[in-house]
């Protein structure tokens, strides 16, 4: 290539450092949007542009770098390192009431998960429900396993003890989905999330601005984001009814 | 009867393989179908469909497209249509986690590809490298990309010159090398004419002209809306023309543009009248000039519209036909209707500027496909929404007189009539003063387009809009509806 204008430093999900470097890695998929790494030990990493955010033990790219991108020269890189933690802090009513409604609103595209509110809602209540959704739904990221991620970044967020049981559940599990959503669900229960989802977080503990997070979260994926969002507003819906019962 | 295949460690979005399912049922003897990553609880679902027995044999990474049909025919059909729709060439065996396409020119060269031209269609920021490298690898270029500053147009097409290499672009629209189309391009007969065109939207509005005149093309060669400004000097017209005047499949030489550099013009003129012979004359249709040159005895013919041009041509051809009578010249015309011209090519919204202020009548015309409609969108060419809204906006206007392009062809929008139709209806249904709107569509297309001539104009004439096969003689009856005429 004679492009050489690729905008450095990249960023790099911290977790990702002592990872094998990009050399012994392959794409198993290159899209406009993200590629989808694979080390020769089967572990993932997803490459994905600035407005869909880092992934955890992912790297990211300015949007515009993706399609001419040469991995040789990413490895030469000096990436600035990021943490996708995501910890407990207090959730707003009304920032969750306007990303709940926004949600509600937007289109739903995924036949194969009728009901995905109540069954984002049953699955906080009582998370061995998680059990039947995960590898439910067609895609590369199965929309019951979008609903699954959605509730444990709501739990963690809200510091329910439910999450707990939640991770359990998912770690016996994800051996019955596919390699993408194995490593994003493998990821939340260590309590990283992709930093698209921890825009979200922010925005119902007063953080950036709801609609704004909102909107790129329903342009993550191609139904991904939805589900995730409806998983993540009825975990800490839940979660906020418990405590509330409990005081 | 069940047909299942698999596409092992595939990797495809959701909404393509909804996508996909849905087509797939919607095929005639098709009862059902499932297209879903393999995990144990989809395999449930389709085995509750009765679609699979087991699901013993596949592993959750892999794909499965698993179609219920009442023959075996209708499964064949299935399976070629998600192979197309999933894997490309290589369906299943070939998928993208196996081997990745080459992610640049570079790469695809590396990979052994026989390739002799390239098609660049990348951000346009991005786009003069790409070109560069193409051009280095000693490929010809057929540029979509627009967005290019022209300081990188001049070198890049220098750089072209230099190797022998033609640069069709950037931001070109429409092509066909050898019969094969690229872009945006319809189905026309080949035969003698050979096509120099700085405008997509013109080269198919001509070549379609002369084949409806019953004359073929030989090749359209495009050259980007800018090359005959000053800057770029019409750099790659002269090549375009060097390498038309030495192909013997070539007749006659037409050069279409947008209003030219007035000294750049002069030089094409002159390039053209070198190369015009009386056995076989040239023509430059450059939008809005003065008509010069009689077919029949001079070897070089000016003409000032697209039409006149086909006319032109198809004359130089041996095809008996004319253009249509210009509808008022002078004194300046007063209409009763104001017209709206919401077009999707930008030199046939200039084409109907030229008739329409030819026959005195200022008439509001906007090009939807302009830089400033697009922004962040796809060509209204290939999604007709954003003229829908507009011509649903009309509404709160009195109503007039509607003029509007139908662009056919590969690339474009599979049903552009139906889409106008629909919008149309909606606007008139919209208040009652709204169904006083009269619409007139200048249709650009073939029988042999994808979407079928005939069944456009069938479209468009039974919902009431005036269809022509031209964008001036529609223009012309825009302007005869606007005096109070009927068209």
């Amino acid at each position: 290539m004679t492009s050489t204008t690729h905008r450095w430093p990249v960023r790099v999900a911290r977790r990702h450092i002592g990872a094998p470097p990009l050399t012994t890695t392959r794409a198993r998929y290159r899209g406009s949007r993200v590629w989808v790494l694979e080390t020769g030990a089967g572990e993932l990493c997803h490459l994905t542009c600035d407005q869909d955010g880092l992934t955890p033990g992912g790297i990211t790219v300015a949007s515009a770098e993706l399609a001419l991108l040469d991995l040789d020269r990413l490895v030469e890189a000096a990436p600035a390192t990021v943490s996708c933690q995501v910890g407990v802090a207090p959730v707003d009513p009304a920032r969750l009431t306007l990303v709940g409604d926004t949600l509600r609103a937007a289109p739903r595209r995924d036949a194969y998960l009728n009901d995905a509110a109540a069954l984002a809602g049953a699955v906080a209540r009582d998370p061995r429900r998680a059990s039947a959704l995960i590898g439910r739904g067609c895609g590369q990221t199965p929309a019951g396993d979008d609903l699954v991620l959605g509730a444990l970044l709501g739990l963690t967020l809200t510091g329910d003890p439910r999450r707990a049981e939640l991770t359990d559940v998912v770690t016996g599990r994800l051996a019955a989905t596919t390699a993408t959503s194995r490593h994003l669900l493998g990821w939340g229960v260590r309590g990283e999330f992709p930093e698209v989802l921890l825009a979200v977080a922010h925005a119902l503990t007063g953080g950036e601005a709801p609609r704004r997070a909102v909107t790129a979260l329903l342009n993550w994926g191609s139904t991904s984001g939805w589900h995730v969002g409806t998983g993540l507003v009825a975990a800490v819906d839940s979660a906020a009814s418990t405590q509330r019962s409990a005081a | 009867m069940i047909g299942i295949t698999t596409f092992p460690r595939l990797y495809r979005d959701s909404v393509t393989l909804m996508a996909l399912a849905s087509r797939l049922e919607k095929l005639e003897s098709v009862e059902r179908a499932g297209v879903m990553m393999a995990t144990p609880a989809n395999l449930a679902i389709l085995a509750e469909a009765g679609l699979i027995d087991g699901g013993d044999s596949w592993a959750p990474d892999d794909l499965v497209v698993a179609v219920r049909a009442a023959s075996q025919e209708a499964l064949a059909e299935a399976e070629q249509i998600a192979r197309q729709a999933l894997g490309g060439e290589g369906g299943a065996e070939g998928s993208s986690a196996q081997s990745p396409a080459p992610g640049s020119i570079p790469e695809a060269l590396a990979a052994g590809f026989d390739a002799t031209l390239a098609c660049v269609s990348v951000p346009g920021a991005y786009a003069s490298s790409v070109v560069e490298d193409a051009l280095t690898a000693g490929l010809h270029v057929f540029c979509f990309s627009d967005n290019v500053t022209v300081e990188d147009e001049v070198r890049l097409k220098l750089l072209a010159r230099e190797r022998g290499l033609l640069l069709m672009g950037p931001d070109c629209g429409t092509a066909m090398i050898d019969g094969v189309g690229l872009g945006f391009v319809n189905e026309v007969r080949r035969g003698p004419v050979g096509l120099v065109s700085a405008s997509g939207t013109g080269a198919q509005e001509v070549a379609c002209l002369l084949d409806h005149a019953g004359v073929g093309v030989a090749q359209i060669l495009g050259v980007g809306g800018r090359d005959l400004s000053a800057e770029v000097g019409a750099r790659m017209t002269f090549s375009a023309l060097e390498l038309l005047a030495a192909d013997p499949d070539v007749g006659i030489i037409v050069v279409v543009s947008k209003p030219p550099a007035r000294e750049v013009a002069g030089q094409v003129v002159a390039r053209l009248a070198d190369l015009a012979t009386p056995d076989r004359p040239d023509v430059a249709c450059l939008l809005g000039a003065a008509d010069a040159g009689q077919a029949g005895t001079d070897p070089l013919l000016i003409r000032g519209s697209l039409e006149s041009a086909a006319v032109a041509a198809a004359r130089a051809a041996g095809a008996d036909v004319s253009a249509g009578p210009p509808v008022r010249t002078t004194p300046a015309a007063d209409p009763h209707h104001d017209i709206i011209g919401l077009f999707t090519g930008g030199t046939l919204a200039g084409e109907a500027r030229l008739i329409l202020t030819g026959a005195g009548i200022t008439a509001e015309i906007h090009d939807l496909g302009d830089d400033q409609y697009t922004r962040g969108r796809p060509h209204p060419m290939i999604d007709p929404t954003p003229r829908a809204e507009w011509i649903g906006s009309l509404a709160e206007r009195d109503p007039g007189v509607l003029l509007v392009d139908v662009v056919l062809g590969h690339g474009s929008h599979p049903d552009p009539a139906g889409e106008l139709v629909g919008a149309v209806a909606a606007l008139r249904a919209a208040n009652p003063a709204a169904s006083a709107w009269q619409v007139v569509a200048a249709v650009t297309g073939t029988e042999r387009d994808p979407q079928h001539l005939s069944s456009q104009l069938d479209r468009l004439t039974d919902a009431g809009i005036g269809a022509h096969l031209s964008t001036a003689a529609a223009a012309r009856a825009a302007a005869t509806l606007a005096l109070g005429g009927t068209a």
